[in-house]
């Protein structure tokens, strides 16, 4: 039975709590603190930074906004990235997290094209390379605990269950406070559906989730030409073989015919 | 080979810092040799080496179909050239994808578990098959030592099975090149992201290969190497004036139901790159089209590299030009990064013209 993450982003008190406590779990070595045009630290996720919170303004009618929200892996319910990796390093878990296994990459970076939210990272300063990104604590999953960051969060802005309770509560709160939310779930539908789900305030571009993703799955774009290239390619060879065996027998007549 | 070395060092030395380049990536990784980032992970490497150099060295896979498999015996005297052209430009191809994956001496590992979903995975697969089976076929034509006479005879007797191979296997080749971009909608600009890059991408392919073709040929004649032989390089020409043809008909007909021209408002650059792209194509198309230009070693030359430099703009275009960074981080290749593509490209061409002097000119090429 797979689980869901739900992010409410009105509820983020911007404090990076989860952060910490991913890079906790994870054993990831600090960044070093690099001042940018946001209050975001790191200003987006890295090999060493598989959760981010990104702080947005915006100046409107209504006064100064400041959005905060957590960027990490969606863990899509057709990732573009399995479907990309040649190497089989991406696997999509019955539980829900998208894995990935370093003992199987040969670091081609198909899979960081792939994405639509641009989640993969790539260890840029090793010789061994590996891909680095969020794995929903899939390991944590396992024991029957929530992950870091949404066990950690102080305003339990995000909340982590089986998929179709999280969907309930997500709707149920739009229900309820209609001023507060935009009548949308993203990721119930986006991708063809990812584990991980935003509730916003505000239009979800404002928070940096990419607004042209569609809502077909990603696999879509490429299951059709991965079906047609073996007929393409036996397809092609019969073909040629007729043309050859053609042009072979025009020779021998021909030489016969001296 | 040593001989070569010591007369031209200048070329030697430059092949040796491309060695130790070569040497610091492998220790330093990546992201010491290069301008990649997480904003861009793939870069000049990819589009220039890998994309570009699997198609110019289409040429052989063209060629040899049409003598081998269609027949066409008119283009039989310039078989060896483009399979030599072909065998070495693949070769690089595959040192090219070695230099750029990030583990290279664990590439092996794609074996363990494959994805068959994955277009990377074909691609790949048909790469290492093309340059394996372009070896086999140029070896019976350029390995003459008794030593190797059992392997070559084998080769000879299953000729018409691996250019039947090599050919299907390049179709599905030239067209996943551009399969592989199909997945990024999100990432690359209208003017060159379509459901049609996998056709895009090969009838481009026959017609840069054909090109380099004419290239290559037209420079033997024109420095006096090897004569230029005006029946079958006018028919190379009039072929490649053909896929010259259907891909820049289709490209326009693609864009223009894609509504993708609008995409050149307000991407100052692009859209030059873009404009150049076209102006490449359509000039060396109206070249090929003329038969007095196709029948002259210097006139089909210039249209081929026309054709050549069309085809590079385009998987530049594809893979660097017309991406939309997610950090709005503006890429542009460090110093190593273009030694490394320079020298991925000097290799090849040093081995190619130390195998042609040794190797064309003995099989009875200067003669018509």
């Amino acid at each position: 039975m797979p689980y869901s993450m739900l992010i409410d982003t009105t509820k983020c008190i911007g404090c990076q709590g989860c952060q910490v406590a991913c890079k906790n779990w994870n054993n990831h070595s600090a960044d070093k603190t690099t001042l940018g045009p946001d209050f975001g630290n790191p200003s987006r996720m890295n090999k060493n930074t598989w959760t981010v919170v990104k702080f947005n303004e915006e100046s409107g009618p209504g006064g100064h906004e400041w959005y905060f929200s957590k960027q990490q892996c969606m863990h899509c319910n057709e990732p573009a990235c399995v479907s990309a990796c040649a190497c089989g390093a991406l696997k999509k878990t019955e539980a829900g997290p998208v894995v990935y296994d370093e003992g199987k990459c040969i670091g081609c970076r198909y899979c960081m094209l792939a994405c639509p939210f641009g989640v993969p990272t790539f260890e840029w300063d090793k010789a061994l390379p590996a891909i680095s990104k969020c794995q929903l604590c899939s390991d944590r999953i396992s024991q029957g605990l929530e992950p870091a960051c949404s066990k950690t969060c102080p305003s339990q802005a995000i909340l982590f269950g089986p998929r179709e309770d999280i969907l309930a509560i997500a709707e149920k709160r739009i229900a309820a406070k209609p001023g507060r939310y935009v009548n949308h779930i993203y990721g119930k539908e986006e991708a063809g559906g990812t584990a991980v789900m935003y509730l916003a305030g505000t239009e979800f571009e404002n928070l940096e989730l990419p607004a042209d993703v569609d809502k077909a799955k990603y696999t879509a774009l490429t299951v059709g030409t991965v079906a047609k290239t073996p007929v393409v390619g036996i397809g092609a060879a019969a073909l040629l073989a007729g043309f050859f065996f053609i042009s072979g027998r025009k020779d021998k007549n021909a030489k016969g015919g001296e | 080979m040593k001989e070569y070395f010591k007369q031209n060092k200048a070329v030697s030395v430059l092949l040796l810092l491309g060695a130790v380049l070569v040497l610091y990536r492998l220790f330093w990784g990546l992201g010491a040799v290069s301008a990649l980032s997480d904003s861009q992970p793939w870069g000049l490497i990819k589009a220039l080496n890998i994309l570009s150099g699997g198609a110019l060295a289409a040429g052989s896979f063209v060629v040899a179909a049409s003598v081998h498999i269609f027949g066409i015996k008119r283009l039989k005297p310039i078989v060896r050239p483009a399979l030599l052209m072909g065998a070495i430009g693949h070769t690089f191809v595959l040192a090219s994808l070695l230099y750029d994956v990030g583990r290279p001496i664990l590439v092996w590992r794609i074996l363990i578990d494959p994805n068959l979903n994955s277009i990377m995975l074909y691609t790949f697969a048909c790469e290492a098959i093309y340059t394996t089976a372009v070896i086999c076929e140029i070896m019976p034509e350029f390995v003459k030592s008794k030593k190797y006479e059992a392997i070559v005879d084998f080769m000879s007797s299953i000729k018409g099975g691996v250019f039947i191979v090599s050919a299907a296997v390049s179709v599905v080749y030239q067209s996943n090149l551009g399969a592989l971009y199909l997945v990024s909608p999100h990432r690359i600009s209208a003017l060159w992201y379509s459901p049609w890059l996998p056709t895009l991408f090969f009838f481009s392919a026959v017609s840069s290969g054909l090109g380099m073709v004419a290239v290559e040929n037209g420079i033997a004649a024109v420095s006096g190497s090897r004569v230029w032989n005006k029946d079958a390089m006018s028919l190379a020409g009039s072929i490649m004036a053909a896929s010259l043809c259907i891909f820049l008909a289709l490209r326009v007909v693609d864009l223009a139901m894609r509504d993708g021209f609008q995409a050149m408002t307000g991407h100052g650059f692009q859209a030059a790159w873009f404009i150049a792209e076209m102006a490449c194509f359509a000039a060396a198309l109206i070249m090929s089209l003329i038969p007095a230009v196709r029948e002259s070693a210097s006139g089909l030359l210039k249209a081929g590299a026309l054709a050549a430099a069309g085809v590079v703009l385009n998987r530049l275009g594809v893979a660097v030009v017309g991406w939309e960074n997610f950090a709005g981080v503006t890429y542009i290749p460090n110093l190593m990064e273009l030694y490394a593509s320079f020298v991925l490209i000097l290799a090849p061409v040093v081995l190619y013209k130390y195998f042609s002097a040794s190797l064309l000119t003995q099989g009875g090429q200067k003669a018509a």
